[in-house]
C-alpha cells in the first residue's frame, strides 16, 4: 500500500494523467465526504472538492510523505478549503455556542448504554455543532483516524485536539438536553 | 480518552449521520479531469496570443519610433529651410560689377618660362566675379571676391619674382 502510494506520487509528480485518475478514483469519495461533512450544500461540495483535487495536484510537489499519509494529507487541503468556502460565504446558521448551554462544566456525559433515544437526540446535537467541530467527530468516530493525524489536518496538536473532542462530546450531551 | 473511545452512541450516532450523506456524484472526476485538462490548453492558447500582442506591440513601436525620428529630422531641418529659404532671402541683384581682377594681357610671360604652379594660378586668375549686390552685399560673394583679391595679389607677386629673376 504504502509503495504503491509512493509510485502514485512520483507519477503524480510526472504529472501523468493515468496516476491524476487513480489518485481521484481511490482517494476522491474520502475527500468528498470530508468536504460533505463542513459544506452541506451539494452544488458548493462539488465546487470545493474539484478546488481541493487542483490544489493537491499543484502542491503535489510540496507533499511530505514523512509527515503524513497522501490520505491524511489531502484530508488537510480538504478541510481548510472547505472551512475557508463556509467562512467565505459567510453562513447565517447560528450554531450553538458553550456559552449558551450553561456553566456546568463538571457534569459528565451519561454512560454508553447503547440506546436508541439518546443516538436519535445525538444526531440532532451533531447537526447543531459548528461545522469544523462536526468534522473532528467524524474524523475520530467514523474515519478511525488517530489523534495526531486530526492534528495534522486541523494544523493543531495532538492534546489540543484530545481536550477538543472531550469538550465537544460534553457539549453534545448538553445540548441534548435543552432538545 | 477512553470515555470518548467507548461512547457507544456517539459513535453509532456519527455513523448514521455519516451514511446518511449522498455519495459522490459518478461524473465529478470526468468533469475535474476535464477541468484539469483545461488549463493546458487554455494555456498554449494564451502563450500563442500573448506572442502575437507582442509581436503587434514590437511592430507598433518600431513603426512609432520610425513616425518619432523622421518628425523630429524634418522638425529640425525645416526651420534651417526657411530661415534660408524664406526669412533671409537672397539679395536682389541690381547691376553686375567686376572686381578687379588682372588680365592675362596685363601679364607679359611667356607661358613656356613660367613654372607649373604659376600656370596653375592663370587658370585661377581667369575666373571673374560678375554678380555683386549693390544695397545689401551677400556675404558668400564677398568672401569669395576677396579671396580671388587675395589670389590675384599672390600671382602678380610671383610674377613679379618671376620676371625678376629672369631678368
Amino acid at each position: 500500500m504504502e509503495q504503491d502510494s509512493t509510485i502514485l506520487i512520483c507519477d503524480l509528480q510526472q504529472h501523468q494523467p493515468a496516476a491524476c485518475q487513480r489518485l481521484l478514483s481511490t482517494y476522491g469519495p474520502m475527500v468528498f465526504r470530508m468536504v460533505q461533512r463542513i459544506v452541506t450544500c451539494r452544488e458548493d461540495a462539488e465546487e470545493v472538492y474539484q478546488d481541493v483535487f487542483v490544489k493537491a495536484l499543484r502542491g503535489i510537489g510540496g507533499y511530505d510523505p514523512h509527515q503524513a499519509s497522501l490520505a491524511t494529507w489531502l484530508n488537510r487541503i480538504a478541510y481548510h478549503e472547505s472551512l475557508n468556502f463556509v467562512r467565505g460565504k459567510k453562513p447565517t446558521i447560528i450554531y450553538i455556542g458553550e456559552s449558551t448551554l450553561g456553566t456546568d462544566q463538571t457534569e459528565e456525559p451519561y454512560d454508553a448504554l447503547q440506546d436508541e433515544e439518546t443516538i436519535q437526540q445525538l444526531e440532532k446535537a451533531l447537526a447543531k455543532l459548528p461545522p469544523h467541530e462536526q468534522a473532528i467527530v467524524s474524523m475520530f468516530y467514523y474515519d478511525n483516524m488517530s489523534l495526531a493525524d486530526i492534528a495534522y489536518v486541523t494544523g493543531s496538536i495532538t492534546s489540543t485536539v484530545g481536550s477538543q473532542l472531550s469538550r465537544i462530546r460534553k457539549k453534545l450531551y448538553k445540548i441534548i438536553k435543552t432538545l | 480518552m477512553n470515555e470518548l473511545k467507548n461512547d457507544k452512541n456517539l459513535h453509532e450516532a456519527v455513523s448514521r449521520r455519516e451514511q446518511k450523506l449522498p455519495p459522490m456524484p459518478a461524473d465529478l472526476n470526468e468533469r475535474l479531469m476535464q477541468r484539469l485538462e483545461e488549463p493546458a490548453t487554455a494555456s498554449a492558447t494564451k502563450q500563442k496570443r500573448l506572442w502575437l500582442y507582442a509581436a503587434v506591440a514590437a511592430a507598433a513601436s518600431i513603426a512609432l519610433l520610425m513616425v518619432f525620428n523622421f518628425g523630429k529630422q524634418q522638425s529640425v531641418e525645416e526651420p534651417l529651410v526657411a530661415h534660408q529659404t524664406i526669412k533671409q532671402a537672397p539679395p536682389q541683384f541690381t547691376s553686375a560689377t567686376v572686381i578687379e581682377v588682372p588680365q592675362e594681357e596685363a601679364v607679359q610671360v611667356k607661358a613656356s618660362s613660367l613654372p607649373q604652379s604659376a600656370k596653375k594660378h592663370r587658370k585661377v586668375v581667369t575666373k571673374r566675379v560678375e554678380l555683386i549686390p549693390t544695397e545689401e552685399q551677400d556675404p558668400f560673394v564677398m568672401m569669395a571676391a576677396q579671396v580671388e583679391d587675395i589670389r590675384s595679389r599672390g600671382q602678380r607677386l610671383h610674377q613679379e619674382i618671376e620676371q625678376r629673376m629672369s631678368n
